[in-house]
């Protein structure tokens, strides 16, 4: 009968759609909980990671400023006028860690929600960045109610870079040369190989290179735009390394990356990862071990082998194993080929 | 005994195969040296006598089944079971274990009569390093080709450093493995000047069926300057293509597993280049090895040879590639 | 036995009424769903046979594609991944899943027949056997829908298949594969022992056995040895992928030989554990066509010995091209050449017995295959025989000359006579015989198809082609011929399709009841006519084909003349024999149908499953729920001495239960202990083996100083106490009803002595600062250990087990199976842990 009934509600159009009509109060309240049971049965298995780095979570800011910003604001900022004619209107954030528990909020961010106008996380299986943003909600301060409505900035609704000039944005998470990024998961960029750095914008600009963060940055750009940003970072110079104390880890990793692991078939590091070879192959010093772990995991698992150069790298990166990239990580870490080297390691290699 | 039965076998398989010939370069019933021409008149005799013990099981059988009374009844008595079953076996079975071990004994004193060449041969996945010694005692690597000395008794070492391989050229010689810590050695000798086909005989996982060589036996003289030139650097590039491949070799990295003798080119993961436009195949023995070939596999090979271990290269234009291929064919 | 005519049989007529209604409802084969819980051997081995033959099917399918793949040269059909999974699965599934089974399943389903037994002497640890291979052969199959299938070959060799060559679960589901096979083949080596040696109907001594009944009893003794070193094996193999204990590793002193040395011990003698069974069929199909006794039974039976002998002796053969030293060379090679000689006794004495027959030899669907196995096997061993010269191996190990080779031998040795089997024991089983048309168009759709197929291999493979490859050249001359053999294998495929149709029409598979009756008027006792409990009496026999001797011993049979005509304790119950002169000795009270084994087959597939998928906490709960099943099944089978004594017929009258040496539970105690030793022999091998490859990695040299002898010694007294109090506790069995805490607190002891002992050795090393991922020394010094806590673990259940019966007063001085069972275990078990203690901690010292 029910199903009847709805049937009929349906095929007569008598039920409103426009955005200017709220629901039913009982329909609203049906279609609210149905939501939050949703959520909370789908993002059970969700594993936390560690969020308590503020670094994670300033990177989180950062996208948040361009990826989610136009539609659900920002503390001391005003909404969006047009956002606001949604309906379900884009809820304000400030707070929302308060109300969703945390795996929740991953899974919203990651999965996005059907009928709301809430998108999924544009990079496909990069959950390593949806916790950037969880982690920013999480401390997302609450509005400065001190600030008077009409004095509040208001975000443009253009997702991505609105800078005149886009360089602003990249320093915001890359840093400027002298500032280390904002989060040892984004990588250096200056003094970066032009060529690496022109293909990269490309692959994220088309969708070939997975990343929620960088993809709608990049989408918005033309191919002059990309030729001078990577011009710019490569003229820049690189960033002076820190070097730090070198443990066994360090000289394992310095093994590899120097001479590979003929026993797995492993070519060393730097035969390709080198100034004086191709441009599209980037230069690793200076890049820190997260970024290089993380991106190691990414090849090994498939989600960067789909572009001739990723799939070069998948075929080196499978015979890796999580200890190995760890030894890597650790000896980029420690400053790469320009720390040091600790006198019993010279003697080891001798 | 061996020659007659051969053009026989050779009469009843071409009747029953008009297209396919006795002739191929990987088949044991074309011995062309050394231990292979030991082994077919053995494999001869055996299968002769294999043969005719089919036939007289047969003959029996029939007999048994719709034979005259009076022989059944021979056959049906104990002395012909003890017969048949017991005394006739042992004859047969010691005479054919005394000819085998004949054999073996010969095997045995052709390998210490070696001892002067050495050719090590090691298994990978899935081609085959090949390091030669010069009479001045020098290592000379190749791979994917064995050139031998016609006449000559060489000892080949067979080893490997991943999974079981095993060596077999069926014209030269039976196969023997390469077994992971082992040195296993094989003495071939090539009776006469001529291309043979050899290939893994022992399952070495993804890309087994793919994974052969060719062996070329070439007259003692000429092999001896083969050798001098195989221990000399590679040829440089003369052309402004062959230039920009070597360019383009250096750049991409492929110096990571690949030595080029006299460039800087040492990697030691894949097979030695130096000299690998003169060889007869890539890949082991999967292409022909010309330019176009180089430029395929280049780009290909996880299509070509899937699992094996070097990347594809598709980040080059079709230019590069043809560049590349242009430098690796010269490397004569 | 004296002459007896037939007015002094052991039972008189008229039989009580009711008598044959009471054995019908007794031995009542479970209806509908509830069919899952019988255990009525003519049931279980119908579906065991079925089993078997849907996995001959799978893995024929998989030929077929395979075959399609080579039809021409460079074709892409399957690609190289696919195609390794494809002949890894067909391997495996063939040998594994199809042929061990077929014919276990032949010795479930015919033994008791042939033996007018009621049943086998274990119904239920047939049906777990079965419910256990059913469930982890179809898992293990269906990997190949997953891409999961292992694809290291059948034969694994490592280093190919450890974790550094071969990552991912796929070798796991091989290991979990051949696990599921090695139980049940023990569990089916133990029922073929006991049933042959004890259940045979009275007067049949050995020398009056069927052959059949022979040859399944050498296959059960070749299983108790050949299993426990592919069991050694898989589990070095699993250990080593598991946790890094280098046996096989070279850099770290293992050898990738010891694998081979192992698994050819056992996968030699699999093949003449197939083929024997096979032969012995045949013995049983001749003669029955000729109509005449088998010429020759002596010699047959010492051939069929000889062989089982010899086939240990051969195992090396696999392995003439790894440059193993000549004169092991020669050695080998000359026993596999006099393996032959057995053989060819075999085929001279069949056809003797076809020129002997009565009129002309029946040319029936049966002995058409019986004749195409005689003309395919021949081929197959002479061209055995041209393998084993080494030189000649040399050449075509390893080619398609030896696909087709082991071809001719297993399916001209295997799978023709099971075809035979098929058709001649069909009527025994189903209410409709087979169709003789159909089953002539089979066979000749199946041995033209064959020959096509395989014979153009023999010189594929000298023209050089390898095995398992996946794709070809063109231009060497193969296309041709590999063209011709998927042709072939396509008519062979057609004339199992052909079968199938005629076993769809024509099989009406009668659930243990009696089949269609005997059309070839054979002479053996599965042709008695019967019902669900089997022969209506147990015939007392006088002669090997007695149904021929003894012309009215069907009628007197069927009506209740003979031996326990009746069920006299109201359970099912069989006739246990003396061992050679089969002179009655007990009635044998067995369980009916039942679900504890069901779920412990079950349990015990998820166990392994789970952990092969890495699901630990999951399958330790399975393993758990498997070990409760267990209890609960073996709860009811002491039951103790209270039926009573009865009467079986001519004055017999023999106890309903026995304990000690004269019972059926004490004969597969002692088969399980014969398992235990080859397993332990296997393993000494192996710590020798990697000595010999690897001295140097040997303590003191290469590891850690051994533990000071106090270590060993406290150990070893520990264990020696611990036997002395098992001894002693055996003679402190309370009397019945007068429980006594005595005899618990020193299995109690016992136990602990035993885990005691096992622990301290472990620490011992331990603290000594060796690591069993050090090197091939270490990993064999722990080794030692894994065995003895596995002896260990289940010494612990059982003596738990046994102190739980009596506590509940069911083990007394009488009733004491459980406890004896314990009882032999345990003596085994410390003699083993010494013997590792001497050698762990003797050898080293002696050799260092």
């Amino acid at each position: 009968m029910v199903a009847i009934g709805l049937g009929l509600l349906a095929v007569s159009g008598l039920y409103n759609v426009a955005a200017t009509r709220p629901h039913f109060r009982p329909v609203d309240h049906l279609i609210k909980f149905a939501l939050r049971r949703s959520i909370s049965l789908h993002s059970l298995g969700v594993l936390l990671p560690d969020l308590t780095d503020p670094a994670l979570a300033q990177l989180g800011r950062e996208h948040f400023a361009t990826g989610c910003a136009p539609c659900h604001s920002q503390p001391g900022h005003a909404r969006h006028p047009i956002a606001r004619g949604m309906l379900p209107s884009p809820p304000r954030l400030e707070g929302a860690a308060s109300r969703w528990e945390t795996r929740e909020l991953f899974w919203i961010v990651r999965h996005g929600l059907k009928f709301t106008g809430m998108p999924a996380w544009t990079g496909r299986d990069r959950d390593d960045e949806v916790w950037a943003v969880v982690a920013y909600l999480q401390r997302m301060p609450h509005d400065d109610d001190t600030v008077p409505a009409r004095e509040k900035r208001t975000p443009a609704l253009g997702f991505g870079i609105d800078e005149p000039s886009p360089l602003a944005r990249c320093a915001a998470c890359h840093g400027d040369g002298r500032r280390r990024p904002v989060h040892a998961s984004v990588p250096v960029l200056h003094g970066q190989k032009e060529g690496y750095l022109a293909r990269a914008l490309s692959e994220y600009h088309d969708g070939r290179r997975q990343s929620g963060i960088m993809e709608p940055l990049a989408a918005v750009l033309s191919a002059e735009d990309i030729g001078r940003i990577a011009r710019h970072f490569a003229e820049a110079d690189r960033p002076a390394a820190v070097a730090r104390p070198g443990d066994a880890r360090v000289a394992r990793g310095r093994r590899i990356f120097r001479e590979g692991v003929p026993r797995q078939e492993l070519p060393a590091c730097r035969s390709c990862h080198a100034p004086e070879t191709s441009a599209q192959f980037p230069l690793l010093d200076g890049l820190s071990g997260h970024y290089v772990e993380a991106q190691l995991g990414l090849f090994r698992s498939g989600v960067r082998s789909g572009t001739t150069h990723g799939r070069i790298m998948s075929v080196i990166a499978e015979r890796l194993s999580p200890e190995q990239i760890a030894d890597i990580a650790a000896f980029l870490d420690s400053g790469g080929e320009r720390a040091p080297v600790p006198a019993e390691a010279r003697r080891e290699g001798e | 005994m061996a020659r007659p039965a051969r053009v026989l076998a050779c009469t009843c398989s071409s009747a029953m195969l008009p297209l396919a010939g006795c002739a191929g370069i990987q088949s044991a019933l074309v011995p062309k040296g050394g231990e292979a021409l030991d082994i077919d008149p053995l494999f001869w005799t055996s299968a002769g006598v294999a043969m005719a013990v089919m036939a007289m099981v047969t003959i029996l059988v029939a007999v048994a089944l719709r034979g005259p009374v009076r022989w059944r009844q021979v056959l049906s008595r104990e002395w012909f079971l003890t017969g048949g079953g017991i005394v006739l076996p042992i004859v047969v079975l010691t005479f054919l274990l005394v000819y085998g071990f004949l054999v073996m004994q010969a095997g045995a004193t052709r390998m210490s009569a070696a001892g002067e060449h050495v050719v090590t041969v090691t298994g990978k996945r899935w081609w085959w390093r090949v390091v030669y010694r010069t009479p001045e005692g020098r290592e000379v690597e190749s791979a994917n080709e064995l050139r031998l000395p016609v006449g000559r008794k060489v000892m080949v070492r067979l080893l490997s450093d991943d999974v079981i391989h095993s060596f077999w050229v069926p014209q030269l010689a039976g196969k023997l493995d390469m077994i992971p810590g082992r040195i296993n050695v094989l003495t071939l000798e090539a009776a006469e000047p001529g291309i043979s086909r050899g290939q893994c005989a022992e399952y070495c996982g993804g890309a087994h069926a793919l994974m052969a060589f060719h062996v070329v036996a070439m007259p003692a003289a000429e092999y001896d300057a083969w050798l001098a030139r195989e221990a000399m650097p590679a040829r440089v590039p003369a052309s402004a293509e062959e230039e920009r491949g070597a360019a383009l070799f250096t750049a991409n990295g492929c110096g990571a597993c690949h030595t080029i003798a006299g460039t800087r080119a040492q990697g030691r993961l894949g097979p030695d280049l130096t000299h690998v436009g003169s060889r007869r195949s890539i890949g082991a023995a999967t292409l022909p090895n010309d330019a176009a070939a180089f430029a395929r596999w280049i780009a290909e090979n996880d299509h070509i040879k899937p699992e094996n271990l070097m990347p594809p290269y598709r980040n080059l234009a079709p230019d590069e590639l043809r560049a590349l291929g242009a430098f690796l064919d010269l490397l004569e | 036995m004296n002459r007896a005519g037939p007015d002094d049989l052991p039972n008189a007529l008229p039989r009580p009424p009711g008598e044959e209604e009471k054995l019908k409802r007794v031995w009542a084969t479970p209806r509908g769903w509830r069919i899952l819980s019988a255990v009525n051997n003519t049931v279980v081995g119908v579906a065991y046979l079925g089993f078997a033959f849907l996995f001959f099917l799978l893995a024929g399918v998989v030929a077929l594609v395979m075959r399609t793949q080579l039809a021409v040269p460079g074709n892409d059909v399957v690609g190289q991944d696919l195609y390794n999974q494809l002949f890894t699965m067909h391997g495996t599934t063939m040998m594994f899943l199809f042929a061990v089974p077929a014919m276990e399943a032949l010795g479930v389903l015919l033994l008791p027949q042939m033996l007018a037994a009621r049943d086998l002497p274990f119904p239920r640890l047939s049906a777990f056997a079965i419910w256990a291979y059913v469930i982890g052969g179809l898992v293990f199959f269906s990997t190949i829908f997953y891409g999961l299938a292992p694809k290291g070959g059948w034969f694994m060799y490592p280093p190919l298949t450890l974790t550094e060559y071969s990552p991912g679960d796929n070798a796991d589901f091989w290991l979990l594969g051949i696990g599921f096979i090695e139980i049940s083949a023990i569990a089916g080596a133990i029922e073929i022992v006991v049933g042959t040696l004890r259940t045979r109907p009275p007067g049949m001594s050995l020398t009056k056995m069927p052959i059949f009944a022979w040859a399944m009893l050498i296959f059960a003794a070749m299983i108790m040895f050949a299993f426990p070193a592919v069991i050694l094996a898989t589990m070095l193999l699993e250990i080593e992928r598991a946790f890094g204990w280098p046996f096989f590793s070279a850099e770290k002193g293992g050898d990738p030989l010891l694998w081979q040395h192992l698994f050819w011990f056992f996968g030699h003698p699999e093949v003449y554990i197939i083929f024997l069974p096979a032969a012995g069929l045949v013995s049983m199909i001749v003669p029955a066509m000729a109509r005449r006794p088998l010429i020759g039974y002596r010699l047959i039976v010492v051939a069929l010995i000889g062989t089982g002998f010899f086939s240990f002796g051969l195992w090396v053969h696999h392995m003439f091209a790894t440059g193993l030293p000549a004169l092991s060379l020669a050695f080998f090679s000359a026993v596999s050449m006099a393996v032959a000689i057995p053989s060819g006794i075999q085929v001279f004495s069949w056809i003797a017995t076809i020129a002997a027959s009565e009129g002309r030899f029946r040319i029936t669907t049966p002995s058409l295959f019986v004749l195409g196995f005689l003309a395919i096997f021949t081929l197959g061993g002479l061209t055995g025989v041209m393998v084993a010269l080494v030189p000649v191996d040399l050449q075509v190990h390893d080619t398609y000359f030896v696909v087709a080779h082991f071809h001719y031998v297993l399916i001209g040795g295997m799978v023709f006579p099971l075809f035979a089997t098929f058709y001649y024991w069909a009527p025994m089983v189903s209410r409709r015989r087979l169709s003789e048309t159909l089953g002539r168009i089979t066979f000749w759709l199946m041995f033209i198809g064959f020959n096509v197929a395989f014979l153009p291999m023999h010189l594929t493979g000298l023209r050089g082609m390898p095995r398992r490859v996946w794709t070809y050249p063109g231009d060497v001359g193969w296309d041709m011929l590999n063209m011709i053999s998927t042709v072939g294998a396509f008519i062979l495929a057609a004339g199992v399709l052909v079968f199938i149709v005629d076993l769809l029409r024509n099989f009406r598979p009668t659930a243990g009841g009696g089949g269609a009756g005997d059309p070839w008027g054979a002479g053996t006792l599965e042709w008695l006519p019967g019902d669900v409990y089997a022969a209506r009496s147990i015939p007392l026999v006088r002669s090997r084909e007695p149904l021929w001797d003894q012309p009215n011993l069907a009628r007197e049979v069927e009506e209740g003349r003979h031996f326990l005509p009746n069920a006299p304790t109201g359970g099912r119950e069989t006739l246990v024999c003396s061992p050679v002169e089969a002179k009655p000795e007990y009635v044998l009270q067995m369980p009916g149908p039942g679900w504890s084994h069901v779920l412990a087959a079950i349990f015990m597939a998820g166990f392994f499953l789970l952990l092969t998928v890495k699901l630990v906490v999951p399958a330790v709960l399975s393993g758990i729920a498997c070990i409760i099943a267990c209890i609960w099944w073996g709860w009811s089978l002491d039951p103790g001495p209270v039926k009573g004594d009865v009467p079986i017929g001519a004055g017999i009258v023999l106890p309903t239960y026995v304990s000690g040496p004269r019972s059926h539970a004490w004969w597969a105690m002692i088969v399980l202990v014969f398992v235990a030793t080859s397993l332990y022999i296997a393993y000494v091998f192996s710590y020798l083996y990697l000595w010999v490859v690897s001295p140097d990695a040997w303590s003191p040299h290469g590891a850690p100083a051994l533990p000071p002898a106090t270590w060993p010694l406290a150990s070893g007294a520990l264990v020696a106490a611990g036997a002395a109090a098992m001894l002693l506790a055996g003679r402190r069995l309370p009397a019945p009803g007068r429980p006594s805490a005595t005899a618990p607190l020193l299995l109690a002891f016992a136990a602990l002595a035993m885990t005691g002992a096992v622990v301290l050795e472990v620490l011992g090393h331990w603290y000594s600062g060796l690591r069993p991922g050090q090197n091939a020394y270490a990993a064999a010094t722990y080794m030692a250990s894994v065995l003895n806590v596995q002896v260990g673990i289940a010494v612990v259940l059982l003596a738990g087990y046994a102190i739980a019966r009596s506590l509940v007063g069911c083990l007394d001085a009488v009733r004491r199976v459980n406890f004896d069972n314990c009882a032999i275990l345990y003596p085994y078990g410390a003699v083993q842990i010494l013997l590792s203690l001497l050698l762990v901690h003797g050898f080293p010292r002696m050799a260092g």
